[in-house]
């Protein structure tokens, strides 16, 4: 957050409605999402409740796990659920060439995306992935494995979540607030609830802030989960899970406490279910910025890579990540964030915009063009290094030297020969130091026109994944070498009833 | 009675006062500049019902099925006279602990009804000093359910530990049992960090005990042993950790309580928060007044107090009301250092109010912000 995010903020308080942070959408948006809300039971660690799922807007399919007792089945379903949305992903695929030390390979077209309500529901997931990768496959029970398999994708998808713009699994709270601004904090943005409500109000709502007091309003605010809320636990679950457990002491039929518990669920999903398709909408007609296609495909072929390598292999991750792996988790996770910074800026002016407040880009007029400059090159041949001069009023903290980007000419590259403060504004002299081709064979295109208005980001750093050591080199100081399968810190443990 | 429990009294009004509990102790530390939490706090007013008084939601309600699940994971670790705990807490402290004596301090007096808090702690005392005196090498000790004494603004409050485990060394260690998970070997940082302020609360007041005997604090650990759930099931498991920070920080929390008078020489005179129960025990204070009255004590409202306060919901609307930034988070009221209000932030950028000598850069900085805003509006960038 910049302080131009910070005085949209003010202004959104001000006015009682929000504003964009953004032109474009950066997130790819797949026409068939996967929507899935998730409750756990309070108390045991990522015990699930109740899992609302679905491609369809109006048929969304409810799955409860009983109060106590085994949840296999409930996952079972969930599994088969999850994992038929995955294989429907993989039904086509393309050709890609070779390419440089690259073999041909193919690709699907499409990989899986599931938006949940907030980032706490992708860290529930992650722990339900931990808990289900280890649970032992039992031949005699067909479930076991299709429990095994969803704990696996959970991992991959929650996994994916971490990189910055990635679109595998989205947490639509993060997602809409990449887009928009609220006169609210942070904290009450992690409700979809109110946060909706300042960015899409209803109708008869005189604005945003009106429409999320509104929303807040505990005799109809459900919160979207994954923890209910105490008043819900105790008025409602309490007495359900008191009946369910008489039932059971007693011999007697539990169905009908399993029917109202369903139904009491439905109710206190539905909301939020609906909640999402609005935010799905709203988001769909934002146009797409030109990278998200790109990391989209990236997308598919990290898809692509985590089939493949579950029908040859497909041991489950390790618990936890040993020194390398780690190592190597963090490195993607930097890169991404700072190709997904450096691609926005490219995309969207008020990235830029962003930026340019936070001294990290400048933006001014070309008022002078120096075509002809050349240096003198290492070898003594002369170089074309054509000059320009911009004009800005931005306040500027770089230093001669510091190389730039231009979301205008993608491909060129620039350096600041020299800053001369003026009276109004300060002018900044900057050579073209990449994609005008050579003395020869010129590329004129590289040549901003005079009078043009143009922004100009920092360069992000060149990108090489650093080398690691091989798996089987890792010094034991750094935990020795990989145990390949899980510990075993679960036998016989997974399933005990709570 | 002293003087200051006498102006805090008033404050309180006609009900008895709330006892301060580690968990309260530990809420102190979560915003502890506010000024109206510290009084209320001292005062021993109770929070929530201030806050059913008034109509708020209760952002601090209890779960019964959280309550239901830590209480039963508790009675499954402190079964058996303690015995899953003795394996645990010899690894978790790396200790050759063949068996230890384990004492309910529960139970002591009658068998049925739970014994008075004095009681317990008499009897807490009475086995810690004995504990703490005798030949280090006899006795290995778990006390369940200890209560101790802690002095929190010239009050003695009752504090109730889970376990206190004496062991060879002449050392005390707090042992918290609690029922959020340990997942392949990590837990949630905020739940371990609330956890350790609280038994850092424990750990302050069992030193008092101990130094009001002449034993130096040292003897009390500052690790902190926490038991909770392993991975997914409910078989417990032990960690160390060092609660030093959370130590250092209440007790300077604890210290800031003596500027009560200060605070308290700030109000009007006769300033109440008295709900005026009448016959029925339902509050007849009219709602205005008592908004009015909570008006005069000064706040330190963030977004964040939803977790800790029961005031949560009045004060945002009173900072909503004032325009206060730091309604809109942490990070607006930071970015504005010096300015309070959105008012003041807007009319300077817009130019309609001229900056004091400290706001000039932070203006700068608000305008430019503006004019690359307002050129993304009009298409130029
Ligand atoms: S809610 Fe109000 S009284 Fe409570 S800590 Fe926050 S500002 Fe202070």
């Amino acid at each position: 957050m910049s302080l131009l995010t910070s005085l949209l903020k003010m202004r959104a308080a001000d006015t009682g409605n929000a504003l964009r942070a953004s032109q474009l959408r950066h997130l790819h948006l797949s026409d068939q999402p996967l929507m899935l809300l998730a409750m756990t039971r309070t108390g045991p660690a990522a015990r699930p409740l109740a899992v609302m799922l679905g491609t369809d807007p109006h048929r969304p399919q409810l799955l409860v796990a009983p109060p106590s007792g085994s949840t296999t089945s409930m996952l079972a379903t969930l599994a088969d659920a999850v994992t038929a949305y995955i294989d429907a992903c993989q039904r086509h695929s393309e050709h890609l060439p070779a390419i440089n030390n690259k073999p041909a390979r193919r690709r699907y077209t499409d990989a899986p995306q599931i938006l949940v309500p907030n980032p706490q529901t992708v860290q529930h997931l992650k722990v339900l992935g931990d808990d289900l990768r280890f649970r032992r496959v039992d031949d005699q029970n067909p479930d076991s494995r299709a429990v095994q398999r969803l704990g696996h994708w959970l991992t991959y998808l929650t996994d994916r979540a971490d990189i910055p713009g990635s679109a595998a699994l989205i947490p639509m709270t993060s997602f809409l607030s990449m887009h928009w601004v609220t006169g609210q904090s942070p904290q009450e943005d992690e409700d979809l609830a109110t946060l909706l409500a300042w960015i899409d109000p209803p109708r008869h709502a005189a604005s945003g802030r009106d429409a999320a007091y509104e929303a807040e309003d505990p005799a109809t605010h459900r919160p979207a989960g994954p923890a209910t809320d105490a008043a819900f636990d105790n008025d409602h679950l309490a007495p359900l899970f008191d009946a369910y457990a008489r039932a059971r002491a007693q011999g007697q039929d539990q169905a009908r406490t399993l029917e109202e518990l369903e139904r009491l669920l439905a109710a206190y999903l539905h909301p939020t279910w609906d909640l999402m398709w609005q935010a799905y909408t709203l988001l769909q007609a934002l146009p797409e910025a030109k990278s998200s296609t790109r990391r989209w495909d990236h997308e598919r072929t990290v898809f692509t890579d985590e089939c493949v390598y579950l029908a040859q292999d497909g041991r489950p991750r390790p618990a936890r990540d040993q020194a390398v792996a780690a190592a190597v988790r963090l490195a993607r996770m930097e890169h991404g964030a700072a190709a997904f910074a450096a691609e926005r800026a490219a995309d969207d002016p008020f990235a830029r915009a962003e930026l340019r407040t936070t001294g990290e880009a400048f933006g001014g007029t070309v008022t002078a063009i120096d075509s002809k400059h050349t240096l003198r090159g290492p070898t003594g041949r002369p170089q074309w290094r054509p000059r320009f001069t911009v004009s800005t009023t931005d306040l500027l903290r770089m230093e001669p030297g510091q190389l730039l980007a231009c979301h205008a000419y993608r491909k060129a590259g620039y350096k600041i020969c020299e800053i001369t403060p003026a009276d109004d504004d300060t002018l900044v002299e900057l050579e073209i130091t990449a994609g005008m081709g050579h003395a020869d064979r010129p590329n004129y295109d590289v040549l901003p026109e005079a009078g043009a208005f143009l922004v100009f980001t920092i360069a992000p750093d060149p990108y090489r994944m650093p080398e690691f050591p091989a798996r089987d080199q890792t010094p034991w100081t750094h935990g020795g070498p990989p145990a390949d399968h899980p510990d075993h810190s679960n036998e016989g443990e997974g399933e005990e009833e709570q | 009675m002293s003087s200051l429990d006498a102006r805090l009294g008033v404050l309180r009004g006609t009900a008895p006062p709330i006892p301060h509990s580690a968990r309260t102790l530990a809420a102190l530390t979560a915003n502890p500049t506010c000024d109206r939490r510290s009084l209320i706090d001292a005062a021993g007013i109770d929070k929530a019902a201030l806050a059913a008084h008034l109509n708020l939601p209760q952002p601090l309600r209890k779960s019964q099925l959280a309550l239901d699940y830590g209480l039963a994971f508790e009675h499954k670790v402190t079964a058996q006279a303690g015995a899953p705990l003795v394996p645990l807490l010899r690894q978790a402290l790396a200790l050759t602990l063949p068996e230890a004596s384990y004492q309910d301090v529960n139970s002591v007096g009658s068998d049925d009804d739970k014994s008075s808090l004095q009681l317990r702690h008499a009897h807490t005392r009475s086995r810690i000093l004995s504990a703490a005196h005798r030949r280090p090498s006899q006795h290995r000790t778990l006390l369940d359910h200890p209560v101790l004494h802690l002095t929190v603004a010239g009050h003695q409050a009752y504090l109730e530990p889970d376990i206190i485990a004496f062991h060879r060394d002449g050392v005390f260690h707090v042992v918290e049992i609690k029922s959020f998970p340990v997942i392949h070997g990590q837990s949630d940082p905020l739940k371990v960090d609330a956890a350790l302020t609280q038994a850092a609360a424990y750990v302050l007041a069992l030193r008092e005990l101990l130094a009001d005997d002449g034993l130096p604090p040292e003897r009390v650990s500052d690790t902190v042993i926490l038991v909770n759930p392993r991975n997914f099931t409910q078989h417990p498991t032990a960690t160390p950790y060092k609660a030093y920070q959370q130590i250092k920080s209440l007790s300077r929390h604890l210290g800031r309580l003596r500027r009560l008078p200060e605070l308290l020489d700030k109000l009007p005179p006769h300033t109440t928060l008295d709900l005026a129960p009448g016959p029925d025990g339902k509050p007849t204070r009219p709602r205005g007044e008592l908004a009015a009255a909570l008006a005069t004590v000064p706040a330190r409202y963030t977004p964040g107090c939803r977790h800790h306060c029961d005031l949560a919901f009045h004060c945002r609307t009173e900072a909503r009301n004032q325009r206060r930034t730091a309604a809109l988070g942490t990070k607006v009221r930071d970015d504005l250092a010096g300015i309070d209000t959105i008012d003041t932030a807007l009319a300077l950028t817009d130019g309609q109010l001229h900056p004091a000598r400290d706001q000039k850069d932070i203006t700068q900085a608000l305008q430019q912000a503006q004019r690359i805003y307002a050129e993304l509006q009009t298409g130029i960038a």
